[in-house]
């Protein structure tokens, strides 16, 4: 038999306002297996914690039930408590009477017989109970960070920092991200390249990071502290080893492209860096573009590289790193307006611009070097409509969701214009202009002061007229419809994730919300986490953000990866599920359900009668699982159990409440 | 405390918009409806306007205004609306209740008579007759003479009506329709 104490908490007047704690202690002293009770103010204090232990040794108890608050509250606590004593730390139950019984009941007797029940069941599960015991698994002392713009930057940079390796891979053939294409930053108005070049640079110098352009992940195996990730280095034809990045080879390139870079509004050849500041400053060649990879025709760079850094028959590599924890840092980018905005010309129009096009229109590094002209004709424009909300707060076309950095971009895009070509009409539509942010409002406010125009409406359509592109909507604080003769049109387009980020979250195991945006573990308490231990989030991925912010959760999600990578090896929860391979009938139902994917089949030895057969068993990855008992619902068999939680301790609970 | 009043127009209110598959507050107030309506400049309610009026309950602004009576049910609005919210559906329904509620104006049912009639002779719409019927009738015969002549030498308008091969069969349509008390035309 087994020797239960039984401790009821006062919490002070949460409990024993509503909840009587001497009946309950009492009432307890008459259910089975309980071998003491007691009750007190506060248990989880210094003299409450001091009064289980004395009854622990005194009264020679082995599992304890602990009547108080939510187990999410205070069971870390207890747990730490018995460390020290006789009694293992899963041999303890909490039995929640304050959240679930107290707080939520008036009357005062019916709250007491339930907090009775609670005990009850609570004691009849400990009766079940086991000890546990806790693994340590090893650390790889070496972060992966995927994703090369601000918040991948700063990110792998605060980890260096900290003194410990990482690797930081971007898909494109250089660091930046969208960062690098905006001209100006909100709301101080500081130089965009200015502030992210330097940095850029940096990730390159540091002994402590190791920067792989045009790579991408194309596998992961492993858990928290032990991941092996594979990844792919795209073939560059250019070796980055010994190129020093002079710049020959693009000259002579008789291949035009248009630039993804400067967002179509120039071109570029088919050897190229991304921009002149490039990080990893050397060229790659663009293999479905380069008339001697396509054709076998050409071979111009190659002839005039002094180094004989070109390489064409380079191909791609596949290669896998083991890593202690991973960072998603993948960003966004912008919808295709073009194919959901018909009513707004559907990209016919050669002056409706999106905003990253007039970023680079009006950056002094772009393809006008920052002179605002319009595209089809090369002139100044003396009226200019921004529209913002394009796809955004629109759930039918675009997205239901609000994109953030459009109302502050919009005000700074309407400043630039204002301020580079002074006397130009400038007209703003708007829905709402949301400016939560230090310094944010200030700068709105300054912006209407400046002479833009802030009309609230949405636009309804666009179309050209005489050379002029004609915006027609209501003035809703009018009520009347309205029709601008503008020469240039800014769309703020709404954001959406990187290409590519559900086949990345999907080999991560991580999950995404509605919008394709990557899963925080919890909103508010956790909010850098992903829900699978070790993965890690910043940025834009996880949705729309301006820059101040993606800097500051890339350095929080930083925090955290210093945090695990500190640690030598770490300890793993005993309550994950644990297979009876007996049962096993190695039907895989637990493998697919899994969304940890820590579960797989494994061949073992075994007897069928006298014969020596081999048959398939789950196993489970204690690195991985979680402990959410998902697999426990599926197993047809019942081989598999939550540790902790089993079948028949929760069948104990029920039938200690039901018979 | 509400009036009974009020309360009476709350109820006729929900009702239209259930009828309608309308749900008012869907409808941010972008106004991208009226931006792109082709008739709001002689709407004394626009469209966005209606929808605001069932957000604060005046359902008498919408069953009295023109606006239900000048939409021509072209759907722009429900095209571009980001919330998908059917303003020619309530419209529509509106009439009916207008008509209900006894707010039909007299050129609206005029020319609603004048239109079935002409349907009902050649199978389908003679506009020159339409448009000299109804204007004499709202005893503003001269409205639209200063466009006659443009409007037929670029033939917009016919002097000769044209007649549908089964105009009987057409008759019968508009019958049977008039039977689905649902369906009966506004201001019957």
């Amino acid at each position: 038999m087994s020797r239960i104490g039984v401790f009821v908490c006062h919490c002070g007047t949460n409990i024993a306002s509503t909840v009587d704690p001497e009946r309950v202690a009492a009432a307890s002293r008459g259910i089975p297996g309980v071998a003491f009770a007691a009750e007190y103010k506060y248990m989880c204090s210094e003299p409450g914690q001091q009064m289980i232990k004395d009854a622990i040794r005194e009264q020679k108890l082995d599992r304890i039930v602990i009547a108080s608050c939510s187990p999410r509250m205070h069971e870390i606590t207890f747990r730490k408590m018995l460390k020290g004593t006789d009694v293992n730390p899963y041999m303890l139950e909490i039995a929640n009477i304050r959240e679930q019984c107290s707080w939520v009941h008036t009357d005062k007797e019916k709250a007491t017989a339930k907090a009775v029940d609670l005990v009850r069941m609570s004691v009849s599960k400990a009766s079940k109970n086991e000890p546990l015991f806790t693994s340590t698994i090893p650390v790889t002392k070496k972060a992966l960070v995927i994703g090369g713009g601000i918040a991948g930057i700063q990110a792998a940079l605060d980890i260096a920092d900290a003194g410990h390796e990482v690797t930081l891979i971007e898909r494109e053939p250089s660091i930046g991200g969208k960062m690098a294409m905006l001209d100006k930053t909100f709301p101080t108005l500081d130089c965009s390249a200015c502030i992210s070049t330097p940095k850029m640079v940096d990730v390159g110098a540091h002994p402590n990071i190791t920067l792989r352009t045009s790579c991408e992940v194309t596998g992961v195996s492993g858990y928290i502290g032990n991941f092996e990730v594979s990844i792919r280095q795209k073939a560059r034809y250019v070796n980055h080893d010994v190129c020093t990045g002079c710049g020959l080879c693009e000259t002579k390139c008789p291949v035009k492209v248009t630039s993804e870079f400067n967002q179509g509004l120039s071109t570029r050849p088919a050897i190229f860096k991304l921009f002149p500041q490039a990080v990893p400053s050397k060229p790659v060649i663009d293999k479905e573009h380069c008339r001697k990879l396509r054709e076998g025709k050409c071979g111009i760079c190659e002839k005039l590289c002094p180094l004989g850094c070109i390489h064409y028959e380079d191909e791609d590599r596949d290669f896998t790193e083991p890593f202690g924890a991973i960072l998603i840092a993948t960003g966004y980018r912008l919808i295709d307006w073009g194919a959901l905005y018909g009513e707004y010309g559907g990209g016919r129009y050669k002056d409706v611009l999106s905003g990253l096009q007039f970023e680079r229109t009006v950056n002094a590094a772009g393809p006008t070097e920052g002179h605002i002209v319009r595209p089809s004709d090369g002139k100044e424009p003396e009226t200019v409509v921004i529209v913002k909300c394009v796809g955004s707060r629109d759930p039918k076309k675009g997205k239901g969701y609000c994109s953030r950095a459009c109302c502050m971009y919009a005000a700074k895009h309407a400043h630039q214009i204002l301020d580079k070509l002074p006397g130009t009409r400038v007209f703003l539509f708007y829905i709402d202009v949301r400016t939560p942010g230090k310094g944010y409002e200030e700068f709105y406010d300054q912006t209407r002061k400046d002479g833009a125009v802030y009309v609230r409406g949405r636009i309804s359509k666009i179309y050209e007229e005489k050379g002029q592109l004609i915006c027609q909507g209501e003035d809703t604080l009018l009520g009347q419809q309205v029709r601008v003769r503008a020469d240039m049109v800014i769309l703020e387009t709404a954001m959406e994730p990187s290409a590519g980020v559900e086949e990345l979250t999907s080999l991560l195991g991580v999950a995404r919300d509605g919008n394709n945006w990557v899963q925080e573990a919890h909103p508010k308490l956790r909010p850098v986490e992903t829900q699978v231990g070790g993965v890690f989030l910043a940025g834009a991925c996880q949705g729309p953000k301006d820059i101040p912010d993606t800097v500051s959760q890339a350095s929080a999600a930083a925090a955290k990866v210093i945090g695990l990578l500190n640690k030598s090896e770490m300890e793993t929860s005993p309550m994950i599920s644990a297979v009876e391979r007996d049962k096993c009938s190695g039907c895989g139902a637990c493998v697919n359900i899994c969304p940890y994917t820590a579960i797989s089949l494994q061949e073992i030895d075994d007897r069928l009668g006298a014969r020596r057969i081999k048959r398939e068993v789950a196993s489970v990855n204690a690195g991985l699982c979680q402990g959410c008992g998902a697999c426990t619902s599926a197993c047809r068999t019942g081989a598999l159990d939550l540790l902790g939680f089993k079948n028949a301790q929760i069948l104990e609970e029920v039938d200690a409440l039901c018979l | 405390m509400q009036s009974e009043k009020q309360k009476e127009q709350k109820e006729k209110l929900d009702e239209l918009l259930r009828k309608a598959d309308v749900r008012q507050y869907d409808c941010y107030q972008c106004g991208k409806c009226t931006g792109g309506c082709p008739m709001a400049h002689a709407m004394d309610l626009k469209p966005r306007g209606v929808m605001r009026c069932t957000q604060i309950g005046s359902l008498e602004r919408i069953v009295k205004s023109n606006t239900i009576w000048l939409c021509t049910g072209c759907h722009t609005c429900v095209e571009r609306c980001p919330h998908d919210v059917n303003i020619p559906n309530l419209i529509e329904e509106a009439r009916y209740l207008a008509a209900e509620m006894g707010y039909v104006r007299r050129d609206s049912k005029i020319l609603n008579e004048v239109f079935l009639a002409n349907i009902r002779m050649f199978g389908r719409n003679h506009e020159m007759l339409l448009a000299g019927l109804y204007n004499m009738l709202s005893l503003k015969p001269l409205q639209d003479m200063p466009t006659v002549p443009h409007m037929l030498t670029h033939k917009l308008i016919g002097v000769l009506p044209h007649q549908t091969k089964n105009t009987a069969g057409i008759n019968r349509m508009i019958a049977r329709a008039e039977k689905f008390s649902s369906m009966r035309p506004a201001g019957k």
